[in-house]
């Protein structure tokens, strides 16, 4: 249901209903501007990005009537948008950590939601995309994997990984 | 996968089990074999536990200002109007109940006030100058010069004289919730910052002050507007039978099925169907400044 309501919304908005566009933008903004938040790091940065994100959507108005997936659709473009955005300024931050190769014990109760959050920010992008796509933007495994363009086999040990970097962070 | 359920599953797939990555079938296949493992089951207990943590530490409410950036580059036609959205829910809630009773009031209203004979040219024209005196507003101007206007030009009054009914429904919600006294239905801003919360009360309101309020409505959009744009008593009947009517053609609304979420959702996109460009398509360019510069105050009115 829910994913049929969204592609009538993005179908009518791409037909030039901008009541369709109110509904769209309530629904994805605030998810779109978490996944550039912890994509660039930086409110601001987020902002533009989240703009940005929006703007490539309308460029890209007539391919909006063929989506299935909105969700999936516009997290792409934010992805796409961020990484873009990063190339240009080279002002951003690459602290990136690269996993550990040793299994690493669990998060438990170490950590506040900041320092995880900010682990996430830190994770290089083959690690932490796939986690934002999953616990911000709430895609499944093979929506991920297909618009990562990798297999299901790969995304799970990118998760994997991923996870294991941020519990290194809290050793 | 490559293991099966009496094997150990790779860790990767543990973890991918505990982010909910897993496909239903591998999932339950995976989960087959935890039932029997301790080893696999804590890995991935641990997984689930460490994703949540995740989960919770990556949300962050966005800018409250993003919103209307985003909007005017998906709805720019519309964003204007955004600031009233949330009191436009309430309106529809609000006409479902109340459309049946619009309609009788509406043809009581017409037998008691007969329909008076169109102004005379001289009199428009007048009235037209006054306005320009008084208000920038293009909604109140075509209210006012509403008896001389071309087809086009009328479908922009009905839009006008919906608006004007938005306003007045928006007054209503906060009537119908004990938020303001009937003596107070009048001015915009009692409309500010009307709370959707209170849609459940406003619902119950409507069975026992149902009629009270479309009368109160009635006499407070229409007192409100012609004060506003100084109409004669004529006009002034025409302008309340008006805003009743505007309210009456609005059948959609009748229809209300009992998931309320979804059809308010899907009746925005109607209306936006019967609205689309016509506010739009029919001012002039610099109609179009005004009324955009009018919206716009409108929303930062709410925001302040």
């Amino acid at each position: 249901m829910e994913k049929l309501w969204d592609e009538t919304l993005i179908g009518e908005w791409a037909r030039g209903s901008d009541a369709a566009g109110e509904l769209l933008a309530r629904r994805y903004m605030p998810s779109i501007y978490r996944l550039c938040l912890r994509m660039l790091g930086r409110a601001a940065d987020a902002e533009d990005a989240t703009q940005e994100t929006f703007i490539n959507l309308c460029r890209r108005r007539s391919e909006a009537t063929k989506v299935q997936d909105a969700g999936a659709w516009l997290a792409t473009i934010a992805v796409n948008v961020c990484r873009n955005l990063r190339s240009r300024r080279r002002e951003f931050p690459s602290a990136e950590v690269a996993p550990p190769e040793a299994e690493q014990p669990p998060l438990g109760e170490r950590g506040d939601s900041e320092a995880i959050a900010k682990a996430v920010e830190e994770l290089p992008d083959d690690y932490r995309v796939p986690l934002l796509l999953k616990f911000q933007q709430g895609l499944s495994g093979p929506a991920i994997a297909a618009r990562l363009g990798i297999s299901q086999e790969a995304l799970r040990v990118r998760v994997h990984r991923g996870l294991n970097a941020i519990r290194s962070r809290f050793r | 996968m490559s293991s099966g359920a009496m094997e150990h599953p790779d860790p990767a797939t543990l973890t991918a089990l505990g982010a909910g990555l897993l496909e239903a079938g591998e999932a339950q296949t995976v989960r087959a074999h935890l039932s029997g493992c301790g080893d696999c089951a804590r890995r991935v207990s641990d997984a689930e536990a460490d994703f949540d943590r995740i989960g919770r530490a990556l949300a962050a409410p966005a800018p409250a200002e993003l919103e209307s950036r985003v909007l005017r580059i998906l709805a720019p036609r519309r964003w204007g109007r955004v600031a009233a959205a949330a009191a436009a829910l309430v309106l529809c809630a609000l006409l479902g109940g109340l459309y049946s009773r619009v309609r009788a009031l509406e043809d009581r209203l017409a037998r008691v006030v007969p329909p008076p004979p169109p102004a005379a040219s001289d009199d428009s024209k007048e009235l037209a100058e006054i306005l320009s005196r008084v208000s920038t507003d293009p909604i109140e101007q075509a209210l006012v010069r509403g008896t001389e206007l071309s087809d086009r030009e009328s479908r922009f009054v009905h839009e006008a004289v919906a608006r004007a009914t938005d306003d007045g429904m928006r007054r209503l919600g906060r009537y119908l919730a004990g938020e303001v006294p009937a003596g107070e239905l009048v001015g915009r801003d009692l409309l500010a910052g009307l709370d959707l919360d209170s849609l459940p009360d406003v619902a119950r309101e409507i069975d026992r002050r149902q009629t009270e309020a479309v009368v109160a409505l009635a006499n407070s959009v229409a007192d409100e507007v012609c004060r506003r744009v100084g109409a004669s008593e004529a006009q002034s009947d025409r302008i309340r039978l008006g805003i009743l009517r505007a309210a009456g053609t609005r059948r959609d609304i009748a229809f209300f099925p009992p998931d309320m979420v979804d059809v308010i959702k899907r009746m925005e996109l109607r209306c936006e169907r019967g609205w689309r460009g016509t506010i739009a398509e029919e001012l002039t360019p610099e109609q179009r400044v005004k009324f955009d510069e009018y919206a716009q105050s409108l929303a930062i009115r709410r925001n302040g």
